[in-house]
C-alpha cells in the first residue's frame, strides 16, 4: 500500500490502532473455545493438522484476561511474540502521533543470512511437535 | 586475498616488528571494516575520473522482519508468509553487492506485511460485524 503523504499514512496508522482497540475488546468479551463466533483454522479445517498459529485466538483471549497459563497451553509461541507485539503498537502509535517511523528490530545473535531459514525451521519443528506430541 | 589472509600476514608483520601495535591496530581495523562492508560492484570509471563523490557506506537497509513475523502470527498468514520471504532476501542481496536488490526487497516486505495486517483486521472487522448482527 503506497499512500503518497505522510499525513494520510498517519491517519491510517490511528485508524488501524483504533480497529486493534476495538478487535481486543470484542476478543476478551466472546470467548474463542465455544464455537461460532470466529472461523475455524484453513489448515486445520482442510487438513486436520494443528497449524504453527492454533490456539492463538483462544492464547490472546486468555491473555487479555490475564491467565497466562491458559495462554501458553493455547499456544507458547503467542506468549513468546507478544512482547514484540506490545512494542510494533507503540510504534504505530508513536509513528501516528509525531510522524516519525521507528524501525522494529529483534535482538539476535544470528547473522542476517540464517535469520528467515532459522525462523521457518523453528515454525515446522513447532507445528510437526504439537501434532506428534499432542 | 581474503580478509583473513590478510589479518594472519598483519599480523606475521607484527610479530617481525615491522608493524608498530598502533600500525597493526589500524590495519586491522581497516581490514575489518571492509569485511562488513557491502562489496562493491565493479566501477567502470576510475575515481579521479568521476563526477560524484563515491556513495558513502551505509547501512542495511531494515529487512522488516518483525513486521514480516508479527502479521504472519497475528494477521493473514499467506500474506504474512510472503513477507517473511521477501524480507529474508534483504540481507542475501545486500552482501552479495546488489542495495538496489536489497531496498527492493525490504520494500516489497514491507508492502506484504501492511497487506496482511490490512486482511487480518478487515476479516477481524467482518467477524465482528457478523456476530454483532447475529445477536
Amino acid at each position: 500500500m503506497r499512500v503518497a503523504d505522510a499525513a494520510p499514512r498517519r491517519a491510517l496508522a490511528a485508524a488501524t490502532l483504533v480497529a486493534l482497540g476495538a478487535l481486543g475488546a470484542f476478543l476478551a468479551g466472546h470467548d474463542p473455545a465455544t464455537p461460532g463466533t470466529y472461523p475455524p483454522c484453513p489448515v486445520r479445517a482442510a487438513t486436520g493438522l494443528l497449524c504453527p498459529g492454533c490456539g492463538t485466538l483462544r492464547a490472546l483471549h486468555a491473555l487479555l484476561h490475564g491467565d497466562v497459563a491458559a495462554a501458553w497451553a493455547a499456544n507458547p509461541l503467542t506468549v513468546l511474540a507478544t512482547p514484540l507485539m506490545l512494542w510494533a503498537v507503540v510504534t504505530l502509535a508513536r509513528y501516528a502521533a509525531t510522524g516519525r517511523w521507528a524501525s522494529l528490530r529483534v535482538p539476535t545473535p544470528l547473522p542476517p543470512r540464517l535469520r528467515a531459514p532459522t525462523l521457518l525451521v523453528a515454525l515446522l519443528a513447532w507445528m510437526v511437535a504439537r501434532n506428534v506430541v499432542g | 586475498m581474503s580478509h583473513l589472509d590478510r589479518l594472519e600476514q598483519l599480523g606475521k608483520l607484527r610479530a617481525s616488528g615491522v608493524l608498530s601495535e598502533e600500525e597493526f591496530q589500524r590495519e586491522k581495523a581497516r581490514i575489518l571494516a571492509e569485511r562488513d562492508a557491502p562489496p562493491q560492484r565493479a566501477e567502470p570509471v576510475p575515481p579521479y575520473l568521476r563526477d560524484t563523490p563515491p556513495t558513502p557506506r551505509e547501512p542495511m537497509p531494515d529487512s522488516g522482519m518483525a513486521w514480516a513475523i508479527l502479521t504472519t502470527l497475528f494477521c493473514f498468514f499467506p500474506f504474512g508468509v510472503v513477507a517473511i520471504v521477501k524480507a529474508s532476501q534483504v540481507a542475501g542481496h545486500w552482501y552479495a553487492g546488489n542495495p538496489e536488490a536489497a531496498r527492493e526487497a525490504a520494500q516489497s516486505a514491507n508492502n506484504w506485511s501492511v497487506a496482511s495486517l490490512a486482511v487480518g483486521v478487515v476479516l477481524g472487522i467482518v467477524v465482528l460485524g457478523l456476530s454483532l448482527a447475529g445477536r
